[in-house]
């Protein structure tokens, strides 16, 4: 267990959160995580494998595919979902997962940003 | 934070007295507004939706609650590809539950007023936006070639975003939306690599070398050929997208805002990089999985959707001869009427050619179970194939397809890339 911080990506607090922290270089949801697992399925990614479920989530940003937002958001209907993410800067691929995540089912998926986030 | 200021309209817009769709489409908008920073929204002239395209029951459920909450689009909005061919929705392998889903959730986008165009090259649509026009588009690859080719402008949108902004007309005023952050950030000189051009593979090839090294910068090519054109630049911006996160490029000659070098950079100071050979060549060889002399099972070209100018290319390479494997190409319902017209659609039928519609062959189960490798010019379709269709993929130039096509097996040139 390690605990990190963030600025809230909608409020801009400065929110503290304990869990297993996993950084990833970026990752494209879509095409790189199957939703009913919450595994990394792209095999060209150098984190290959892993699973994202229940894990602080650390990357800089998404990249790829504007699926991804999707993607994400039946992770958090499934419950594979990441238990929070932290990114260098509010990635609206992410936020808006977030948001529909609310929206839609009421479910929460914190977006920090990341302290030391290079500008 | 910078405080977001609304207008009289937006406002009410956000307090519901537009409808409930719009008070959900503006409460997304503003709340995503707020996380980056902007301070006003600013009206859209068109949104490419690429929310169409099923990826399990929460993509269904958000158009469905839309369309409860009696959703418009108010702006002209095109559809990216979606899961199935909707004129012949059961040429795939999918569960007949997933399938009624998927088309459910295709119509539902229709009924919210957006076009059945169902193409991720909405770029070469004749609703292409033009110069400075702000407008909201989703899909990786139609999002980079928008800002980079045609000058319009967009941030890199996703699922949700695009049909909130198409109902609202509404983006927040942030990113590439303002001149000053369209900005080339890094400067990539091809004197070193320009020979490889006359390959037309080289272009994804180098999409795909850029979008690994770029981060989240706005690149600045110089040095590509005088000949380049649309499909070059859609091959390189689709493989740039997929590898990284690529919104925009400079393409200096090219790119309406980079008649220069000086224009692209906005007279500031930027890193340069020299392309080795060596990057290329690897960059190449890392987008197949699979050696040369493998036999193959099929070919897929179009991704993103093929062209006309693309098909007549096409045709020369495959000269009245027959293919000897599953060959698709994914296209859209409008340059399959242009085919029509030129008579060119009977040739590439006689070919032993398919033509896949409305969706791409790296969504939907379209090739035979049994197949395990396939071969494409696409850097996109060789990024995605291995994790989408648990495939072996070979990349190579149209001309590599078509001779591999005949042949049976994966061939590459053996002059070209010395």
């Amino acid at each position: 267990m390690t605990q990190v911080s963030g600025l809230d990506v909608l409020t801009g607090e400065l929110i503290q959160l304990e869990g297993e922290v996993l950084p990833l270089e970026p990752l494209s949801f879509w095409g790189g995580v199957d939703s009913q697992t919450g595994q990394i399925i792209d095999a060209r990614h150098k984190s290959y494998g892993i699973c994202l479920t229940g894990k602080i989530v650390q990357m800089p940003f998404t990249k790829g595919s504007s699926s991804s937002t999707s993607v994400l958001l039946e992770c958090m209907r499934v419950g594979t979902a990441p238990k929070a993410m932290i990114l260098d800067r509010p990635d609206p691929i992410v936020v808006v997962a977030m948001l529909v995540g609310m929206e839609l089912y009421g479910l929460r998926l914190p977006v920090l940003l990341a302290n030391n986030a290079p500008k | 934070m910078p405080e977001l200021h609304l207008e009289p309209i937006e406002q009410a817009m956000l307090e519901g007295e537009h409808g409930a769709a719009v008070g959900l489409g503006m409460r997304i908008i503003c709340e995503l507004a707020k996380t980056l920073g902007a301070e006003r929204l600013i009206p859209i002239t068109q949104a490419h939706i690429d929310g169409c395209l099923y990826h399990g029951q929460a993509s269904l459920d958000f158009v469905l609650h839309l369309q409860k909450l009696q959703a418009r689009v108010a702006v002209p909005t095109t559809l990216n590809v979606g899961s199935l061919n909707l004129l012949h929705p059961n040429l795939n392998r999918f569960a007949e539950s997933t399938r009624s889903a998927m088309q459910q959730q295709m119509q539902a986008y229709t009924e919210l007023g957006c076009e059945a165009t169902w193409t991720c090259a909405p770029y070469q649509l004749p609703s292409q936006p033009k110069l400075g026009e702000q407008i909201a588009w989703a899909e990786s690859n139609a999002i980079v070639y928008a800002n980079s080719l045609l000058g319009a402008r967009t941030n890199r949108y996703g699922d949700f975003t695009d049909i909130c902004a198409a109902i609202t007309a509404r983006v927040p005023y942030v990113g590439l939306h303002l001149p000053e952050a369209r900005r080339g950030q890094i400067v990539y000189d091809l004197s070193q690599v320009a020979h490889f051009f006359e390959d037309e593979s080289a272009y994804a090839v180098l999409g795909h070398l850029i979008g690994q090294n770029c981060a989240d910068q706005i690149p600045v090519l110089l040095g590509l050929p005088a000949q380049t054109n649309q499909d070059h630049f859609k091959a390189f911006g689709a493989a740039a997208a997929s590898s990284g996160a690529l919104a925009m490029f400079h393409a200096v000659g090219f790119t309406p805002e980079a008649p220069s070098l000086e224009a692209a950079l906005q007279h500031q100071p930027a890193p340069q990089i020299s392309l080795t050979p060596e990057a290329m060549r690897l960059a190449r060889a890392e987008l197949s999985t699979v050696k040369n002399g493998t036999r193959l099972d099929a070919i897929s070209l179009g991704t993103p959707h093929y062209s006309l100018a693309e098909f007549q290319i096409l045709l020369e390479y495959v000269a009245g001869q027959k293919v000897a494997v599953e060959f698709f190409v994914n296209t859209n319902r409008f340059v399959k009427s242009q085919l029509e017209a030129q008579g060119l659609l009977e040739p590439i039928l006689q070919a032993g050619i398919t033509l896949i519609l409305d969706t791409c062959v790296y969504l939907a189960p379209i090739m035979a179970a049994e197949a395990k490798t396939v071969m494409t010019s696409s850097a996109k379709m060789a990024y995605y194939a291995p994790a989408n269709l648990n495939m072996g993929v070979a990349f190579g130039s149209t001309f590599e397809c078509v001779q591999s096509a005949i042949r049976g097996e994966v061939w590459h040139d053996p002059s070209l890339w010395a």
